[in-house]
């Protein structure tokens, strides 16, 4: 009877035990510890990748990355000694011939996640960390990253031409952190505002050169072979491309004020068209592509004031964006479908940005500085921008995980119009630094 | 059938009378059917696990819960979502008088609880005695409710009010019984109705205060409370929300997600509590598809202890949303 009376019980007990479905979310946020090893034998180019792997990982504030070098490969139930005890997931990099092997495990499970060789002959160790660092983030944090793109800016200096001391603007192109910079366009004028192509096959970098009649379009490839593009009377400069890199925008103030203007391959006749976008009294600038349809920019025709608008380019429908105030200088984030823009406040101008989901402006930035030409990293964790404070003037970068800003060029120079080029599938040139 | 019963051997041992054998077949019987309805009923319950599936991350910090205490469950659980934003604030029990109060002001409708009719000298004082009674949490569930972490139970605060006023209220009734003595006492002879005069208009006061009792209690609860966006809740859930509300806190104690993660990151976990309250298996139902996530996951559901309450117990768990 007893016997029965238990085995009732045990029945009855396991009758009552049901699932239980919990949802929770964190309320706390860390940095994720995270190991890095090299395994095989570490020579100086070994190391300065690692070093620079460290950097890149480390740099969004995201991780804390610990390194080891391991002279011998080891089994994967060991790999859970080679780091810390808070430490779950390791990368391992070694060398397969000249070629770099990168392989992420979970060391919880001690599992290979995911595995990549990496052809090195030609890069860089810079160059090569920045791509593991790409090919790695994904799986990591899942999103898209931009260790691998390009910040070019415009560089005050003052070179002695007949005599007399003049102020040219040269252009400078760095790395995403604002390491490595270097010289790329170095001619006896006023160099302003570049942009980089859209295509990703295909990295090319635009910019406006005063001239003595005009300021006119420039294009650049990444072996500094230029060549003018379009040389209207009065400026001609800030050209948007769209996805497909067949379509670009850019403003003429060859009719007085500044226009938009569209220039395209017809569908039909294949013949090149450039159409005129705007046709008002006001002056339409810092034209950004949104889409395949939507272009944003900036116009004075209807406040006198500065204006974001996104205009549709089929059918020229336009939308005003920001309700008064004076806003300038629109960049689009394909990342997460937001534009970032400068708006005045209280005597300085500061950064806004504009979810085209929900259509909400929300502020970035406070204190003191006017931020100036925003724009977007290509994965959306970066805003570079000019910071003015006085007469000097720096490139800064603004991490809208952490809300850091950190400055990437020296006080000592005087630096504009920073642009973030997409990661390119071809690392020529210039970009293999 | 039952040939052994009738054995002579059998008899002889036990010694049993005709009667006693057909008893014991009864019993027999009647235990064997019972023996064979409950494997029956445990094999069929085996395969089905039922699994509660309850919302309490912080999105629902601004809910309110009304218990009704005669239902296990209810399905229907939201009535209407307001699209009003909240500040972050504490899940909510209420019961569901004072739900039908609240709802009855939302309406414009003059607020008649049973305490407004006009009550006699006797009413007042029964109906006064029984105010402890109406507490719409019986004490077992006052003791679950008090377990509910972070919930402010409104409920229990009723209560109190109720019973504090109540007090007052006695105070007050023996005043006026005292009064009526003391007037019955003088020697001036004073007309019949003068006499029950003073009677009615104090059942009167009475009446008008426990009102006005009532009317702060709906008001108090009607300041942070829309009527029209509540859930209701029956007895069997709130004892879920209980021990969802311990785990809820032993994980967000603990859990830290990585920095810059998306917000829409989520990942499912089937978790199988140990005895001693550590997880001893977790397995990903749903990946996150972020590593870090899923790695941040799983080690602190190795560090953490669960409740006594989900001890040898499988439960899901949900990680962000």
């Amino acid at each position: 009877m007893k016997i029965l009376f238990s085995i009732g019980m045990v029945l009855s007990s396991l009758l009552y035990a049901s699932d239980m479905h919990i949802t929770v979310q964190a309320q706390q946020t860390e940095k994720i510890p995270l190991g890095i090893a090299f395994v095989g034998v570490a020579r100086d180019n070994d190391k300065a990748v690692m070093d620079r792997l460290k950097k890149d990982l480390e740099y969004s504030g995201q991780c804390a990355i610990s390194v080891q070098y391991l002279k011998q490969a080891k089994k994967a139930i060991e790999f859970q000694k080679v780091f810390a005890k808070d430490i779950c997931i390791g990368l391992f990099v070694s060398k397969s011939g000249e070629d770099y092997v990168w392989r992420l495990y979970d060391l919880l499970s001690v599992e290979m996640t995911i595995g990549k060789k990496i052809a090195c002959s030609t890069k860089s160790t810079n160059l090569i960390a920045h791509t593991i660092a790409d090919d790695v983030w994904p799986y990591l944090m899942g999103c898209d990253s931009s260790f691998q793109s390009k910040i070019a800016y415009c560089k005050q200096v003052w070179k002695k031409r007949g005599g007399k001391e003049k102020p040219y603007k040269e252009i400078w192109v760095s790395s995403f952190d604002g390491t490595d910079a270097k010289l790329f366009i170095d001619t006896p004028t006023v160099n302003i505002a570049p942009r980089w192509s859209c295509q990703n096959d295909c990295p090319l970098l635009f910019y406006s050169e005063n001239t003595l009649s005009n300021v006119q379009l420039v294009m650049s490839n990444m072996f500094h072979k230029r060549q003018v593009v379009c040389c209207f009377d009065g400026l001609n400069m800030q050209p948007t491309f769209s996805k497909c890199g067949k379509e670009v925008v850019f403003c003429l103030s060859k009719d007085g004020s500044s226009q938009l203007y569209h220039s395209y391959v017809h569908a039909l006749s294949k013949k090149k068209m450039c159409e005129r976008l705007t046709f008002n009294d006001g002056n339409n600038i810092s034209p950004c592509f949104i889409d395949e349809n939507r272009v944003a920019f900036v116009s004075d025709f209807e406040t006198r004031k500065p204006q974001i608008y996104i205009m549709n380019v089929s059918n020229l429908d336009t939308v005003r964006v920001t309700e008064g105030g004076y806003c300038a200088c629109p960049s689009y984030c394909v990342a997460n479908n937001k534009l970032v823009y400068s708006k005045m406040v209280d005597h300085g101008m500061q950064l806004f940005e504009y979810d085209c989901s929900t259509k909400k402006h929300m502020q970035l930035t406070y204190g003191p500085g006017s931020k100036e030409e925003p724009t977007w990293s290509v994965c959306g964790t970066y805003i570079v921008f000019g910071m003015n404070e006085g007469l000097k003037s720096r490139i800064a970068q603004l991490n809208v995980i952490t809300g850091n800003i950190h400055y990437i060029t020296s006080v000592k120079d005087h630096c504009t119009y920073p642009n973030c080029s997409p990661v390119y599938d071809q690392s020529i040139g210039i970009l293999q630094n | 059938m039952w040939h052994w019963l009738r054995n002579e051997h059998f008899k002889t041992f036990f010694s049993l009378t005709q009667r006693q054998q057909f008893l014991g077949q009864l019993c027999l019987i009647a235990f064997l059917g019972h023996l064979l309805v409950m494997i029956v009923c445990t094999y069929s319950c085996l395969g089905y696990h039922e699994h509660e599936r309850f919302v309490i991350s912080s999105k629902h910090y601004n809910k309110v819960y009304v218990l009704s205490p005669l239902h296990k469950k209810i399905q229907s659980e939201v009535v209407v979502v307001s699209t009003k934003k909240k500040s972050l604030q504490e899940p909510k029990v209420i019961n569901y008088k004072t739900y039908e109060a609240l709802q009855k002001k939302e309406q414009n409708v003059p607020v008649k609880p049973q305490s407004v009719k006009k009550f006699t000298q006797k009413d007042v004082s029964v109906k006064l005695s029984e105010t402890p009674k109406n507490k719409v949490v019986p004490e077992k569930r006052d003791a679950r409710l008090h377990a509910l972490p972070k919930a402010e139970l409104v409920i229990k605060e009723v209560a109190t009010v109720k019973k504090n006023s109540t007090k007052k209220e006695e105070i007050q009734s023996k005043k006026v019984l005292n009064s009526i003595k003391e007037k019955k006492a003088t020697p001036e002879k004073k007309p019949l109705a003068a006499l029950e005069q003073p009677s009615t208009d104090s059942a009167n006061k009475i009446s008008e205060k426990v009102d006005s009792v009532v009317q702060k209690e709906v008001s108090s609860v009607e300041e942070t409370i829309d009527p029209n966006d509540v859930t209701f809740i029956g007895y069997e859930q709130l004892d879920s929300l209980v021990i969802q509300g311990k785990i809820q806190k032993v994980i967000e104690q603990s859990f830290k997600a990585p920095i810059g993660i998306k917000k829409d990151v989520s990942c499912e976990i089937r978790v199988l509590v140990g005895s001693n309250g550590k997880a001893t298996n977790s397995t990903f139902i749903r990946s996150s598809g972020v590593l870090v996530y899923d790695t941040c996951a799983r080690s602190m559901l190795q560090k953490i202890e669960f409740p006594k309450e989900v001890w040898n117990k499988t439960i899901t768990i949900v990680l962000g949303q």
